[in-house]
């Protein structure tokens, strides 16, 4: 490679990674601190494919971000939480696994899921971000389903 | 060339072009099928790159599973083709223009991607997609920039004297 090339690929990194670490900078979600109540559902689907919820509860937070939320969850004992990735990964962490049901075969499923109804950032976008992107406001329900279909 | 060679051929750049992604699949948005695209639309007719586009996308849903990803893989990668068969007489071989555009490539990919979002679930499904995959894309813009900066020149000499001496023995189709 000559000094010319390795200049321009040099260049278009340090563009590339300035250009990234802006946009992670400026681009946050609106979050909103102090206590939230929460309502988290988990389902799993069964054989026959109807789903059976293993968890229905209120929960309080003054976590903002949905991934913080769960593992807070986890590190009270109330849920046993897996993840994988990393935050800033471009679509943050991704969910593998919920009380031992987790996601052994990416190809065909059955992964985790999630959507809410009213989470403002979900019914904006028409769908949900990922974990590490989506901001938690106080009376969100989150339906967290363990599945291998996708509607 | 004879139609079952060029049948062939089809088959097996499309074939190459699959192994080149999966092979780079657990790289985020770093792919050679850009590189490969651009140099086939350059060297080829422009239908055989247009088939190769429909063989690699039908090859890569059966793969990674049909959805409605392989409408926008049909359309997009067959716009890179047009693009490149359309000004490839005048950018020629030259690696620094076909970096620029595949770098703008890259970037594009994922707003491409918004639009058809857009047209199937809503402007605001389109946006938010758009909005979330632009870290994504600048990872995209700047790898093709490099890979088709350092591949383009060895790869489009080779593929061109392969391909040329495949016409010499076979001979013209039509």
């Amino acid at each position: 490679m000559n000094k010319k090339t390795l200049l321009k690929v040099v260049l278009a990194l340090v563009l590339a990674t300035s250009a990234y670490f802006a946009y992670r900078t400026f681009y946050q979600p609106n979050t909103q601190d102090g206590v939230k109540e929460l309502q988290l559902i988990i389902e799993v689907q069964e054989e026959d494919g109807s789903m059976k919820t293993i968890f229905d509860q209120r929960v309080e937070t003054e976590t903002e971000i949905l991934a913080d939320f769960l593992l807070e969850m986890d590190k009270g004992d109330e849920l046993q939480i897996g993840l994988t990735g990393n935050v800033s990964d471009p679509y943050g962490r991704s969910l593998t696994s919920i009380n031992g049901y987790e996601t052994t075969d990416w190809a065909s499923g059955p992964w985790w899921l999630y959507d809410s109804e009213n989470n403002i950032e979900c019914k904006e976008a028409e769908f949900c971000p990922g974990i590490d992107s989506c901001p938690i406001y106080d009376e969100d329900i989150f339906v967290f389903s363990y599945t291998s279909t996708i509607e | 060339m004879k139609p079952i060679l060029r049948v062939a051929v089809i088959g097996m750049l499309a074939a190459t072009t699959v192994a080149s992604q999966v092979v780079l699949a657990f790289v985020p948005n770093v792919e050679v099928v850009t590189l490969l695209f651009i140099i086939y639309a350059i060297n080829l007719r422009t239908s055989d790159a247009f088939l190769i586009v429909i063989v690699f996308t039908i090859i890569e849903g059966l793969i990674w599973g049909i959805s409605d990803w392989m409408i926008g893989y049909l359309w997009i990668w067959s716009l890179l083709v047009l693009v490149v068969s359309i000004t490839k007489k005048i950018i020629k071989d030259n690696a620094d223009i076909w970096a620029l555009l595949a770098g703008c490539w890259g970037l594009a990919f994922g707003l491409f991607f918004a639009l058809q979002w857009a047209l199937l679930y809503g402007i605001n499904a389109g946006y938010a997609y758009w909005l979330k995959g632009i870290a994504f894309d600048l990872i995209h813009m700047a790898s093709n920039y490099i890979i088709v900066l350092l591949l383009f020149t060895p790869i489009n000499k080779q593929f061109r004297n392969i391909y040329q001496r495949l016409e010499v023995a076979y001979g013209h189709h039509d």
